[in-house]
Order: C-alpha cells, then structure tokens, then sequence
C-alpha cells in the first residue's frame, strides 16, 4: 500500500495550469511559446525545450485535426512543470479510437505514404508516452519529458 | 413466564448465570457448549442437544454427549422426527415414558421398535417469529418423563438465547463470506482499485501491483490515468489506455464512483485490465492487411500503366494471387476457418490438379515423381474436397515458383494409424535459399517488412498450415540440404 503512494511526490491529480483553446492550428503556437517560456525559466536545456515544443505541436495538430471531424469547438491542455519534469496532456473532444501503436509501425515502413508520423515523432522526443480513449467522448494523449533526460540528445 | 409459569429459585439462578457468560462469549462453539450444558442441567436430564437450520435441514451442531464428535454432525430434514417436527411448525414436543403424543393431532403414535430415550422434551427456537433451531434434552434423571413446566423453562432459555445465536451464526457466516469475497478479489486477473476522490490508493489487488510495477518499476501512467478518472467526476465509464512508452501496454478500464450517504461522490472503483496480448495480435493482423492491401494498390496501378502484354500479364498474375491472399485472409479474420467435410479420394484430387499443372511444369523443365504416390493406389477419408485441391494447388505453385529448369519433385505417402502422410520433395540446385525457413509464420514475414528486410509476402504455405489447422493436420518444413526441401503433410482420415 504504501508503496504505491511514492507517486505522490513528483505527480500530482491536477494540472498546473488547464488550457481549453480554440480548436484551430493558429493557437498552437501561443501554447507551445508559453510551455518553452517556462520550461527556459525552470533551466531545462535548449534542445530539451525544442523537444518538447515539437511534441506538444504535433499532439496538438493531432488533436484538433481529428476533434475538428466531430465537430469540437475546443482542445484542452493540461500543463504541469516542475523542477523535476514537464508533465503535457492534449485533449481532443472527438472521442474517435484508433491504435496509436499500429499507427507508429506503419509510420516505420518506408514509402509508406501517410499517416502515423506525429505518433511516431512524439514516442521518440518525448520520455513516457500514454494514451487516454473515452471512446465517443475524449482522447488524451499524455506526453512527460524529464529534466535530466537521457534521451535529449538521442532523440534530436 | 408470561403464562405464568413458576421457576424454582435454582433454576432462575442457573438461567441469570447462563446470561451472563453469554454476553461474554465471543465464539459459536462456546455459546452452543454452554446452552446445552444449561438446558441439560435447567431440567435434571441426561442429555441435551441443539441443533440449526441450514439449507431447509437440521443440523444438530452442539450436544452435551462427549462422543457427539465422533459421530458426526446428524442432519435430518424439517419434519423428520421430534426435533424436525418443531423446527418445522415452532411447537415444542414432548415424549413420556416412550409414548410420544403430538401437540397437533393428540394421538399416540406408533411406539418406535428401538427408542433410546425414554422421554423427551424439544422447544424451538426463533428470532422474531422465525424459527432458527431446536433446543432438546433426552431422559431425566431420576423421572419417567418431562413435564410441561420442564418444557417451559427449556423454552424460556431457548428465547433468551436465540437472538445470540443468530448474531454469532452471522457473524461467523459473514466472515467466511468476507474471506471468500477477499480471495476472490485478490485471485482475480483484472487489477480492482478502489481510490479516494483525491486518488489515493484505498484498497487494491495483486492485479494491480503487477501493473503498477512492471518489472519493478514504477508505472506512473496509471497514476497519471488514476488522476483522470478521479478528476472527470464522472460517475461511470471506461476507457483504453495504451502505454506506448516506456511500457508498451495496453490497458482496458472502467470506473464507478460510489457516493457517500449525503450523495457526494466518495470513493472511486477502477478496475483495469491488460489487453496487451489480445491488441498486439489484432494490431498485427491490421498491419499484416493494411501492407497487403498496400501492395495490391501498388500492383493495380503499375498493371494499369503497364503497355508490354507480357509484363501485364504478369502483373496480373500477381495481381490474382495478392487477391487470393486478400481472400484468405478476409476469411481467416471472420473466425475459425469453416470446412465441409465430406468423402473424398486424395488420389483422384492430387490427379486432377496433376493434370492441370502437367504443361505449365513441363514448361517449366521440372520433372514429376509421383510413382511412390499413386502407386499406393486409393486413399480416401474425410475431407473438405475444394481446400484439398486448394493444397495441391498450393504446393504445385510453390514448387513451380522456387525450382529451376531441370528440377525434380518427389512425391510420396504413407497411410498408417487413420492418418495420411504427404510427402514432397523439392530437389534442384540452391532451392533452400529460395524457401524461407520462418515462411509458415506470417507475422514473422510481416516483421521482415516492417524492418526493411524484405519487401515481398510469401504466404500460400502459411494460409496453407491454417487449411490444414481446420483438418486437424499439420504441415512441416524442412530443409534437408542446400539443394533439397521437403514438406510433410498429416492429415487425419477420419
């Protein structure tokens, strides 16, 4: 029991901050201005930032592309950063399922023509990688990056 | 008592005793050993016993007998003797010097041949109108039988007493339920949490130990999901959740959130599942069709394109057999292949597809032995006639696919304990290389793709192996040397 409670200590049950933007790709850049903005101030490093922004650009076209065919009016994004890691949940509102695992293979097969990039972009940049399926509701794509990522450098 | 009925001095002494030793005790056993102990010696007799109803039955579960043990628990149906009587209609009986006379029709009753009491007094006892059991004593000391006032006092100790019983009886029968529901919840597959509405960890299985800590290491994405259950505030649902990093699982849920009694939502239910396997062959046999389907595209536009007949023919040939792959698989999908089995001879088969593909082997330059199969002469059983052509069909396309001019193909059979076994040996210069070892596997093949190690599909002996799953045969491969291959096939008669 009380081993499950370690979690605590870096995750929490709520965003640090919940954005509900319009559904259009014009506001991905102010979100991802505003995420690097903090992730600069918090001292994490240049090419972890870029990381980062690219991921949360990628689930973000993602997540209103696929929200914009069920006709939702906003995306969400929950923001957590902290001295330790950068904490990102897209929320799109089409509740459309698909598997994001078979959607990253495909994107591996060369001369594949479409479909599966963002996915297999966000697995590489991003440290732990988690979708959420409501179906016909939400789908949320969680993405975390630490601070001290081994993986920065790799995934550039 | 409220009839007015008179204990001696001695006897309320005894009962106000027994009360209080009852208050005290905590087990069943103990309460049972003390009320019979009590009854035997409320009225002077040389036994007492009690017994219970469990089930529609009586079961006699405490008696002052010290071999009562070793004889078992009795268990009698309700209206079977004295004491089923009672526990049946709640009227205490009594019998008197051997005689028993019923309370209900007054008569005597026929004297039993070998009675070992000789009297009885047997009062019920109930909960609130219910009748839970019997309380009984057998022969007084001293007297040729119990009185109506025996039977009373017995019956105001069993009164008294009841509702103590019944609280310990379900108490004991709740723990074991308790116990059971707990083994249950912690044997259970699917993890079962249940969380405060902050999220913390309330109560949880093994289940979900394991998908806490996979490989020892923490899985933040279920706390992650946790907080979002618990933040949706809604109070039903389910969801998916795939780890694509770093654990690659797949997890299926669904959620309740319970109330409290002023209605505010209290604790929240999840129980979660890990579909990891059952999704990675669905998400295999997606990709599997999606490359298939690829390539058919590809095949149809360039035979589209395509001006030289010979090429185009080709391409279409091609283009036949991706469909006919397309087909299979299609039919693999909607479940366990169907087959129509029916009397058919092998033989006549295997010469009918023989003569079909005569001129295109000969063509070819590849040389037939099929003396070591015919010569066996008819082999006939029970089978699905069109995939039996379906196999050889295959099998001469594969040989005609991966023998050069000059090569030789072997076919033999054996028959032997209601089987029949297929023989065919591939025999040409360098045809091992030409048949991949892993070409019955056909994620195996998909995985090449995928990989950028091979670029082509080769999957009639694969769909082949699923023809002949459906028989209840098998297909094997073998390479015997660089210049030999041989296939064996089983398929049972019956």
């Amino acid at each position: 029991m009380t081993q499950i409670k370690k979690y605590d200590r870096i995750r929490k049950y709520a965003f640090d901050e919940v954005l509900r933007l319009p559904s259009s790709l014009s506001e991905i850049s102010k979100v991802r201005d505003r995420v690097g903005g903090k992730l600069e101030k918090l001292g994490y490093a240049p090419r972890l930032t870029m990381n980062v922004a690219l991921a949360l650009e990628e689930a973000m076209t993602n997540a209103i592309d696929h929200g914009n065919l069920m006709g939702q009016p906003v995306v969400e994004i929950g923001v957590t950063v902290n001295a330790d890691c950068c904490i990102l949940q897209v929320t799109d509102f089409g509740g459309i399922t698909f598997n994001p695992e078979y959607f990253e293979k495909l994107a591996e097969v060369k001369e594949w023509g479409k479909g599966g990039r963002g996915i297999f972009l966000i697995k590489r940049l991003m440290d732990e990688v988690y979708y959420f399926f409501h179906p016909e509701k939400s789908t949320s794509v969680v993405m975390i990056k630490y601070k001290e990522s081994q993986s920065a450098s790799r995934a550039s | 008592m409220g009839k007015g009925i008179a204990l001696t001095a001695a006897q309320v002494e005894l009962l106000i005793a027994t009360w209080r030793q009852i208050c005290v005790e905590e087990h069943l056993e103990g309460i049972y050993a003390l009320l019979v102990e009590t009854a035997r010696r409320l009225t002077d007799a040389e036994h007492a016993s009690i017994a219970l109803i469990e089930e529609k039955k009586l079961k006699f579960v405490g008696s002052t007998r010290n071999d009562q043990a070793s004889r078992g628990a009795i268990v009698v149906p309700l209206g079977a003797g004295i004491p089923g009587k009672v526990a049946q209609d709640g009227i205490g009986r009594r019998i008197e010097s051997g005689d028993y006379i019923s309370p209900v029709t007054r008569i005597n009753a026929p004297p039993a041949p070998h009675l070992d009491n000789s009297s009885l007094a047997c009062v019920p006892l109930k909960v609130r109108d219910e009748i839970i059991g019997t309380l009984q004593v057998y022969n007084r000391i001293g007297a040729s039988k119990f009185d109506e006032s025996d039977l009373e006092a017995l019956q105001v100790l069993a009164d008294h007493s009841s509702v103590t019983v019944e609280r310990l009886r379900l108490q004991k029968n709740l723990l074991i339920e308790s116990s059971r529901v707990r083994g249950i919840f912690q044997a259970l597959t699917d993890g079962i949490m249940v969380v405060d509405t902050a999220g913390n960890p309330v109560l949880y299985n093994q289940a979900v130990e394991s998908l806490f800590f996979p490989d020892g290491k923490q899985n933040y994405a279920l706390a992650t999901y946790i907080s979002n259950v618990v933040r949706s505030g809604e109070a039903s649902g389910s969801s998916e959740v795939v780890l694509l990093k770093p654990h690659e699982m797949i997890l299926s849920n669904r959620f309740v959130t319970l109330p409290d009694a002023s209605g505010k939502p209290a604790e929240v239910i999840v129980s979660i599942r890990n579909i990891s396997d059952q999704r990675a062959i669905d998400r295999k046999y997606s990709q599997f069709y999606a490359l298939m389907l690829h390539h058919h595209y590809q095949l149809v536009a360039r035979a589209w394109k395509q001006r030289n007949p010979k090429k185009l023919r080709r391409l279409l040939r091609m283009q036949r057999e991706s469909m006919r792959n397309l087909i299979s698989l299609t039919e693999l999908k909607s479940g366990p292949l169907r087959i129509e089995r029916g009397n058919c001879s092998i033989t006549d088969v295997y010469t009918k597809v023989r003569n079909l593909f005569d001129r295109s082997l000969k063509k070819s330059g590849l040389v037939v032995d099929d003396t070591g199969f015919l010569s066996h002469g008819q082999i006939a059983g029970r089978f699905d006639r069109g995939r039996m052509i379906q196999m050889f069909k295959t099998l001469f396309r594969q040989a005609r696919r991966i023998l050069k001019n000059g090569s030789r193909i072997i076919w033999s059979t054996i028959t032997s304990a209601g089987h029949v076994e297929i023989f065919v040996s591939l025999e040409g210069a360098g045809v091992s290389e030409r048949i991949q070892e892993d070409i019955l596997d056909w994620n195996a093949q998909v995985d090449r793709i995928i990989s950028g190690e091979s670029s082509t599909l080769d999957l009639d002996l694969a769909f082949l192996g699923h023809v002949l799953h459906a028989h209840k045969g098998t297909i094997t491969i073998c390479r015997d040397s660089e210049d030999v291959v041989s296939i064996k096939v089983v398929l049972p008669l019956g």
